[in-house]
């Protein structure tokens, strides 16, 4: 603050009240588009500054990589030291070594300029061309920082296998326990079966096995019909609220009940005519006792919600009751295909991978097969790492206008289902070969059972943990399901272990299965209460990179041009941006609240909202808005939002959320930048670290983001908007300028049309530009016409009234959009055309290279530049600023871009 | 618009899915700001500081407002006590209410 500050004079009144109007809001939008959205930004910054244009903006609103640059000019901004009028970085200056008062120096010892010399924060433009290659700077083999790239990724990966792996591990074991909790042969044949007979683990199983006359093909029959067996019932429960659906059409609720008595008859008769050959009919756990018992509570359940549901003229309504019994089927139908699913891996997927890798045929065959079973491996390897980088760390996915290659299209339509049917196959080997190896061992067995122990400790001791920290109304299951888990773990191990060797094999095998189970689940627990979900995700990485190359630029503390990773001072928090109390625009951070999982309408299209990171508060419309020095306890900083508004490859990427498939094999090969924050009404929105991480990978996993869990997912604002126009409409900025440099080389505007749809639907704005300008091209050339398009923006009366802005007819709610977008045209500068001309795709290169190098860094810079002084040159503010100057400059605008 | 929840149906979750519902008493002192408001006394004082027309004088409000956003305390020992003083006393509960985005 200026000492000569208006000082009050009395106790300040509550900030709450209304303030002073400020109508003809002006706004600046930095579009998405990583590297080349911020480098085409740091261009037009420059230029707006040089024109003296940069005092009319008001806002700031980023995306993505305009954020990169957007985060670079406010952290420049918040630096201590900064004067009345530093509202931009000076022009860049020469680089040491390379200024002329190097050649007439002496022969000096010492080159100034070297590592260790002037403080980078002394030119952060030019900090930022050192950076061009912000991943990366030094590429190489033998470059350290590749390396530390490499072992960052390498590093997350595999503590995301730690959790994974168990979880699915366990998930297929569990499975594998039904098939083992038979006790009969089929429990055997499941454990022996094995071709492996050499192995002298197997020995006393096969034994058994062989004394039980199984051989392989009836054991293999025999699965078959256990694996029927539930899923029989369930399809006969199926038919019974089929039918009973049918009976609610026309009948009164008593007919009801008598078409559910012929209904139960129908079931007996069914169950045990499909099940009257596989086991005996006269236990209640036979196969048709099972349906029965399933029918019944069918039943039940069916008798109970008719005597509950609430009378209407002394009739339950039909339709209430048929909606019931609709949504039974449909649970019915996706639990006996999960089940079936199930099943079919955990009974018979070992068999699948013997096929191909344990043949007992002749040796040409044999060969073959084994080459088929390498080549779906290899395959499945060489795809997901081909997802891995089309999807990091631009995430090209949220490019909607640039077209993907065949290849990768192909790998993208394969690759999830034979990642993922190849990993469920070799698990499903791995738990079975568990189980068979473990029940042989007693030594095994006794360890297995005191790891279980062991890890229900940790268990009990993250539920204590939970239940202490959480007073959210209702039942904590997570912390209580914890301790159930605990408890009934460690009680039935010391049991078995209290029975150990006194049992039949089956018993021991039944017992190695469970506490595998169980231990997966404690090491899970234990590993995940651990660490943060962000800290194992690609996001602190990306973090560290942007930071150290966009915020560092302005760090007075670095010293030097070394390489080095981000350091203390680089990164600045978020409640300490002040960019307008230097004069500059408030800036908004643009982010996507995910929302694939919520269950209203509202997001059944997008399955994403804006999400707003900004000095005074951060939220969404549909989380409420907390203050940011409070929220996350303050700890949120500007490099972390950059992030996450940089976030592009997730899983989870709102309405362009991939298929279920593609979004597992994406969290399997950690292509996850996307944070989980506290969301702002949940109950623990001071608190910045999510406890349990595994939870928050399954949950991006299986796509369950949602704004009504305490922790939201917030990834790219791209994929929600890429222009940051939304942002500037929904606060009724009149005047708008847009830096358009999504990835386009239709070009098909995507980006735009998007946004223009987006501001009609919700706010009610039209927005009328003239793409025809940026379609037509010089004659006999490729080369463009325009680079800067004016066009008209008309509020809504509402939205304006809303919004508390001043209107008396449809001219008052008229603005002006600025839509300023890279293209090349004859009177741009000779590198820059000569840059086109050996580079056909500038300036729309693929956002996948986000490795520039200086050429491609100064085209992009240079284009922006060049575009927006010709463009406006014209348009410079005179005398002293005020709304009537932002009128007449706009309106000079328009003039000169009719 | 989003569907209503009903808080009932929704007592046990994996995760505290509770309705959008103020969670925390309502703080007693100044009335919340909005988003919006607290961005109109931004863009006040950014006026002032880039010489506009007719915010030549700037309200004191705006410049309160500034200063409360920024919390001088950011020592890492201050910070690991507060973090646990919270987990002593079960976690940071409370605040203020969110704002209305309008």
């Amino acid at each position: 603050m200026n000492a000569d500050e208006a000082r009050p004079t009395a106790a300040p009144g509550p900030p709450a009240a209304v303030p002073p109007p400020t109508d003809n809001l002006v706004g600046l939008a930095l579009s998405g588009g990583g590297i080349r959205s911020a480098t085409f930004a740091l261009g037009a910054l420059q230029a707006f500054h040089k024109l003296g244009l940069l005092p009319i903006f008001d806002y700031v609103s980023t995306v993505s990589g305009g954020g990169f640059t957007g985060g670079w000019w406010s952290a420049w901004l918040a630096r201590p030291g900064r004067q009345a009028n530093d509202r931009f970085p000076d022009a860049e200056d020469i680089e040491p070594t390379r200024r002329p008062s190097t050649l007439v120096r002496s022969l000096a010892p010492a080159m100034p300029g070297l590592p260790g010399g002037a403080p980078t924060a002394q030119d952060s433009i030019h900090h930022l061309r050192l950076f061009a290659n912000y991943l990366t700077p030094r590429c190489g083999a033998l470059s350290a920082d590749t390396w530390r790239a490499v072992t960052f990724y390498v590093r997350s990966l595999v503590f995301n296998w730690l959790a994974l792996l168990p979880l699915l591990l366990a998930v297929v074991m569990v499975t594998q326990l039904y098939f083992v909790a038979w006790d009969d042969d089929v429990a055997l044949g499941f454990a022996c079966s094995t071709p492996g007979d050499g192995d002298g683990s197997y020995r006393v199983l096969w034994t058994l096995c062989e004394g039980g006359g199984a051989d392989h093909a009836e054991v293999v029959r025999a699965r078959l019909a256990h694996a029927a067996a539930p899923l029989v019932i369930l399809i006969a429960a199926m038919a019974a609220v089929s039918i009973l659906w049918l009976l609610h059409g026309t009948s009164t609720p008593w007919l009801a009940l008598f078409g559910f008595l012929v209904l139960c008859v129908f079931a007996a008769y069914l169950t045990l005519a499909i099940g009257g050959g596989t086991a005996g009919a006269g236990s209640l756990w036979s196969l048709p006792g099972l349906a029965l018992v399933a029918a019944g509570l069918v039943a039940v359940a069916h008798l109970w919600k008719l005597l509950t549901t609430p009378r209407v003229n002394a009739r339950v309504p039909h339709d209430a009751h048929r909606t019931v019994l609709a949504q039974w089927n449909s649970g019915l139908l996706m639990g006996t295909v999960i089940l079936a699913a199930c099943l079919a891996v955990a009974g018979f997927g070992h068999e699948v991978v013997w096929f191909f890798f344990n043949p007992r045929t002749g040796w040409a065959w044999s060969t073959v097969r084994q080459a088929g079973g390498w080549a779906a491996i290899v395959a499945a390897v060489v795809s997901a790492a081909w997802t891995a980088y089309q999807a990091a760390p631009s995430g090209r996915a949220k490019d909607s206008a640039e077209p993907q290659g065949p290849t990768t299209r192909l790998v993208f339509l394969v690759a999830p289902y034979l990642v993922l049917g190849v990993l469920v196959l070799l698990l499903a080997l791995a738990g079975r070969t568990t189980i068979v190896s473990a029940a042989g061992e007693p030594d095994v067995v006794r360890a297995l059972s005191y790891g279980v122990i062991a890890g229900a400790v940790v268990q009990l001791v993250f539920a204590v943990s939970e239940l202490r920290r959480r007073r959210s109304p209702g039942v904590n299951l997570r912390a209580w399901s914890l301790v159930g888990l605990a408890i009934v773990g460690s009680g039935s191990q010391a049991w078995f272990l209290s029975r150990l060797g006194t049992d039949s094999v089956a018993f021991t095998l039944g017992h190695v299965t469970v506490a595998a189970i169980l231990l997966a689940v404690a090491a899970v627990v234990g590993l995940g209460w651990m660490s943060d979900p962000n800290m194992l995700s690609m996001h602190s990485f990306y973090k560290a990179r942007l930071v150290r190359a966009y915020l560092g630029a302005s760090n007075p503390d670095r010293r030097g041009e070394r390489v080095t990773d981000a350091v203390p001072g680089d990164d600045v928090p978020l409640r300490d941006l002040c960019n307008h109390d230097r004069g500059a625009p408030y800036h908004l951070v643009n982010t996507t609240l995910n929302l694939v999982a919520s269950v209203d309408l509202a997001t059944a299209q997008r399955s994403a909202a804006n999400f707003v990171l900004s000095s005074y508060y951060c939220g969404s419309a549909r989380t409420g808005y907390r203050l940011t020095a409070e929220y996350m306890g303050g700890e949120l900083t500007l490099g972390t939002a950059v992030a996450i508004s940089g976030a592009a490859a997730s899983p989870n990427m709102g309405s362009r959320t991939p298929s279920m498939p593609l979004v597992m094999l994406l969290a399997l090969v950690n292509a996850r930048l996307g944070f989980w924050a506290p969301t702002p009404f949940g109950a623990r929105w001071r608190e910045p670290l999510a406890a349990l991480w595994p939870f928050y990978l399954l949950r991006e996993a299986l796509s369950q983001t949602t704004d009504l869990s305490t922790y939201c997912y917030l990834t790219d604002g791209g994929h929600f908007d890429n222009t940051g126009l939304y942002a500037l409409v929904e606060r009724g900025c009149r005047y708008i300028v847009l830096l358009d440099c999504g990835a386009d080389p239709g070009p098909c505007f995507a980006d735009l049309g998007e946004a223009i749809r987006r501001c009609r639907i919700d706010f009610g704005a039209e927005i009328s530009l003239g793409v025809q300008h940026f379609l037509d091209r010089e004659k006999g050339t490729d080369l463009a016409t325009r680079q800067v398009v004016v066009g008209r923006i008309l509020y809504r009366q509402e939205h304006w009234d809303q919004l508390g802005l001043a209107s008396g007819d449809d001219m008052d709610r008229t603005g002006v959009i600025v839509w300023v977008k890279p293209t090349v045209t004859t009177d741009d500068a000779a590198d820059v055309r000569q840059y086109k001309l050996q580079n056909p795709a500038f300036p729309q290169q693929t956002t996948l290279d986000q490795w520039y190098d200086e050429a491609q860094f100064e085209s992009y810079r240079k284009l922006a530049y060049d575009s927006v002084t010709n463009a406006l040159r014209g348009c410079q503010p005179s005398g002293q600023l005020g709304a009537e100057q932002v009128q007449a400059i706009f309106r000079s605008f328009e003039t000169a871009y009719p | 618009m989003a569907e209503p929840s009903i808080p009932s149906r929704r007592r046990l979750e994996l995760e505290d899915r509770s309705p959008r519902v103020v969670d925390a008493p309502t703080p007693k002192g100044p009335v919340p700001l909005s988003p919006l408001i607290m961005e109109r006394w931004a863009i006040v004082l950014r006026r002032h500081r880039a010489g506009y027309a007719g915010y030549e004088q700037v309200d004191p409000r705006a410049l309160e407002l500034a200063r409360r956003s920024q919390r001088p305390d950011t020592s890492m020992l201050k910070s690991l006590m507060g973090r646990l003083r919270s987990l002593g006393r079960g976690g940071g509960q409370g605040g203020l209410t969110p704002p209305n985005p309008t």
